[in-house]
């Protein structure tokens, strides 16, 4: 799911030190599986913040509140009177969750007190891998299951690039960082099917480069645009 | 909110969707047709405890009826039943139209007052397994 | 105390007040009623029109040994109405009643043989006049109340319910980029009539048919027939448009018979399966039972004054009584989910929507 990491307090400070009613509003969904911005996290830093506006002889008065969702129209209700008696809101969502806060409370300021970083997989407890960049034209089929995208440090659709280390099978870049290409060719090689690396793919859309609004299979005839 | 006790801060969570939970609970006509449009029902062999309606009646309804006021054991179950065996999904289909995911994050809203939460840093003993399948 | 004793109390003393009543119901014809306004057109003076009420008594006729058929013929009247001043109309009609009643009580001998025999006030007030009035309550403004309790109910849960969901905004950026489409395999069809199949077997696996036939099936044909019998039946037509002056499409009595039968079963059905099936059982409550109670009895009464088992006047009551609580309950009860489906089903935004469904809680 999508993973994100807490801002610097400074950060976060800087941001809302000049106003006297402040909300932090957690979200349960993703961020809270990745321990960046769920019930617990959203409730430690409004107690960090609170003692930071301490040190700094600031005077604000502070909430905390979580949300099922932030991204959702049917959890915003839930918020909708908190967020109103604020005087402005610090999100601890995903950028999206933000967005949509400070879209259905325009008058309000809504800051993001984390930094979205991808879509990546538990490890394990606090720890998480990038896995995909949503290029919105997947790849993975003749890739083996690895994204070039994400793992290549070129994005290089038809590799590998050259530099590869074939001793270890890293990367030109870095001695640390596994040449994706390579996994892929191995990968495809212990499943003989080499031939999907051996034609020339042609370049990627890169959808990912405009604002994608999405109508899912199935409700096409529902969300047309009427001609 | 601010400044309220725990207990206000639940009476007024429970003040504000007041009317919507009593519609949906007086809507719900215990046919369990809600049952099979949820994946977590199917994935635990149609346990029946995992029905859309059994979650949101055996935790807001619950709730509801006696005001918030819960013992802390019942508190515990009700955090199983509305964080472990519901993820919010809504994909939950009731055909008279009761949004169950909306009263499921009621319940939560309540016992996210209480201070009973799912947390995610405990490594529990499925997580170990799958781990060790994955390293052999 | 818990509302749905309450109910339960309520309803339970209403059964048993009506059915104590060992009703001996009286039919009055109201002078009105054998004439049109074409008769008054053609010079039938309001002076006449204020004749005196007829009281008859069914049930004295039956210790005299009539015959139901002697008066309620079943030659030209294969729906049974039991009005004669349906068919009886005008002067004619007024003919034909007068003749019935004096030929009969002349040659029997028994019976009123001059006017005011029959047309007496003091007659018609005397004899089992709160009788009468308890059932012709039931069916004139009884049915009225009934309806404009069931409508506004209904009205306020639905308008109850439109003040807890609001109208879904798709952003103003909304465009659909044609690479971000993918356009099902069924809707490509080019044959106009497989697409038509398609959809219609794609949003059939994906509904409650799909996950659950048994219930799915059983479930619609019992709610097509709660709805089917009760409109469809002859009497109940007759009631409707005495009532209201309006009427359905009727359907035979004995099919009607056979539905009510079908309904009874289902029920069993339902009561078996809130009893026996885990997954019900769990979610049940006393007042699921109730309400399966409250929706049989009218049904079983029904079945019983169509058969004439037990004490026919008593049952009808009983079935009508029962029949206006159900139908007035049907909004403040766990049965508003008739007005809450047909809502969720055409206003929600849900993936099962059928409407427009643009509408979230
Ligand atoms: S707002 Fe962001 S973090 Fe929260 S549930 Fe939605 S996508 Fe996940
Ligand atoms: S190829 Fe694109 S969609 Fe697929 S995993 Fe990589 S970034 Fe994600
Ligand atoms: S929530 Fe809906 S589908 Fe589920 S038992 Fe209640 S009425 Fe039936
Ligand atoms: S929201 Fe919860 S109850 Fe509904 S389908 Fe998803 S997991 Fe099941």
């Amino acid at each position: 799911m999508v993973k994100a990491k807490l801002k610097p307090l400074e950060e976060i400070f800087g941001m809302i030190r000049s106003y006297k009613k402040i909300l932090t509003l957690s979200c349960g969904g993703c961020v809270s599986v990745c321990m960046a911005g769920g019930q617990r996290e959203g409730m430690e830093l409004t107690l960090e913040l609170v003692e930071f506006f301490r040190q700094n002889r600031l005077d604000a008065e502070f909430t905390h509140y979580t949300m099922e969702r932030q991204c959702n129209p049917e959890y915003l209700f839930d918020a909708e009177e908190i967020v109103r008696e604020a005087d402005c809101v610090i999100s601890t969502a995903c950028g999206a969750g933000v967005q949509y806060i400070a879209e259905s409370h325009p008058s309000k300021p809504v800051f993001p007190a984390l930094n979205t970083l991808f879509i990546g997989i538990d490890r394990d407890v606090g720890l998480y891998e990038e896995r995909c960049r949503t290029c919105g034209d997947c790849k993975l089929g003749y890739t083996g299951g690895i994204c070039p995208i994400t793992r290549c440090s070129k994005s290089i659709l038809n590799g590998p690039c050259g530099g590869t280390h074939f001793s270890d099978g890293s990367c030109e870049i870095d001695r640390e960082i596994p040449c994706a290409w390579n996994d892929i060719f191995e990968r495809l090689k212990s499943q003989g099917r080499l031939e999907n690396i051996l034609t020339v793919h042609p370049p990627s859309i890169w959808m990912d480069q405009a604002q994608r609004t999405m109508v899912q299979y199935g409700f096409e005839e529902r969300y047309r645009k009427k001609e | 909110m601010k400044g309220l006790k725990t207990e206000e801060k639940i009476k007024l969570i429970l003040q504000r969707r007041e009317a919507m939970i009593k519609l949906c609970l007086s809507a719900c006509v215990h046919c369990s047709l809600c049952a099979e449009s949820c994946f977590k029902f199917h994935n635990h062999s149609k346990d029946p405890s995992y029905m859309p309606s059994y979650k949101a009646l055996h935790s807001i309804g619950k709730i509801f009826r006696k005001k918030g006021k819960l013992k802390d054991e019942e508190f515990e179950e009700m955090k199983d039943l509305i964080w472990n065996k519901c993820v919010l999904c809504m994909r939950c289909y009731c055909p008279m139209g009761i949004s169950i995911p909306l009263l499921i994050a009621a319940a939560r809203a309540v016992c996210r007052e209480k201070g009973y939460y799912r947390t995610y840093d405990v490594i529990s003993k499925r997580i170990e397994k799958s781990k060790k399948v994955l390293t052999k | 105390m818990k509302p749905w004793i309450c109910n339960c109390a309520v309803f339970i003393f209403i059964i048993a007040v009506t059915s104590a009543m060992a009703a001996d119901t009286v039919i009055i014809h109201r002078v009105d009623d054998f004439i049109t306004p074409a008769d008054i057109k053609s010079g039938i003076s309001p002076a006449d029109r204020d004749a005196p009420r007829v009281a008859m008594s069914h049930k004295s006729h039956e210790k005299a040994g009539l015959e139901c058929i002697q008066c309620h013929h079943k030659e030209n009247n294969d729906t049974r109405i039991y009005q004669c001043a349906k068919c009886h109309k005008g002067n004619a009609g007024m003919e034909i009643m007068h003749s019935a009643c004096i030929d009969c009580h002349t040659k029997s001998g028994s019976g009123p043989a001059d006017c005011s025999g029959c047309h007496s006030r003091k007659d018609a007030e005397l004899k089992g006049f709160i009788r009468f009035s308890l059932f012709d309550f039931v069916k004139g403004p009884g049915l009225w109340i009934t309806f404009l309790v069931f409508a506004l109910g209904c009205y306020y849960r639905v308008t109850q319910m439109i003040k807890f969901t609001w109208m879904m905004k798709h952003p103003t950026s909304h465009f659909i980029s044609p690479d971000l489409i993918r356009t099902s395999i069924f809707y490509k069809n080019k044959n106009p009539l497989m697409k038509l199949l398609f959809k219609i077997k794609y949003s059939f696996r994906k509904s409650v048919f799909g996950w659950n036939p048994v219930m799915g099936t059983v479930s619609s044909i019992f709610h097509l027939l709660i709805f089917t019998a009760p409109l469809t039946l002859p009497a109940h037509n007759i009631l409707f448009d005495e009532a209201f002056r309006i009427s359905f499409i009727t359907l035979p009595e004995g099919l009607i018979d056979k539905f009510v039968v079908v309904i009874i079963g289902i029920m069993i059905f339902f009561l078996l399966r809130r009893v026996f099936y885990p997954r019900v059982r769990m979610i049940s409550t006393l007042g699921d039972f109730g309400i399966l109670l409250m929706v049989a009895v009218p049904f079983i009464t029904a079945y019983f004054a169509y058969h004439q088992y037990a004490d026919y006047r008593s049952v009808l009551l009983a079935h009508i009584i029962t029949g206006e609580i159900v139908i007035m309950a049907i909004p403040f009860s766990r049965l508003g989910h008739m007005p809450f489906f047909l809502f969720a089903r055409f206003f929600m935004s849900s993936e099962y929507t059928l409407g427009v469904g643009n509408r979230r809680w």
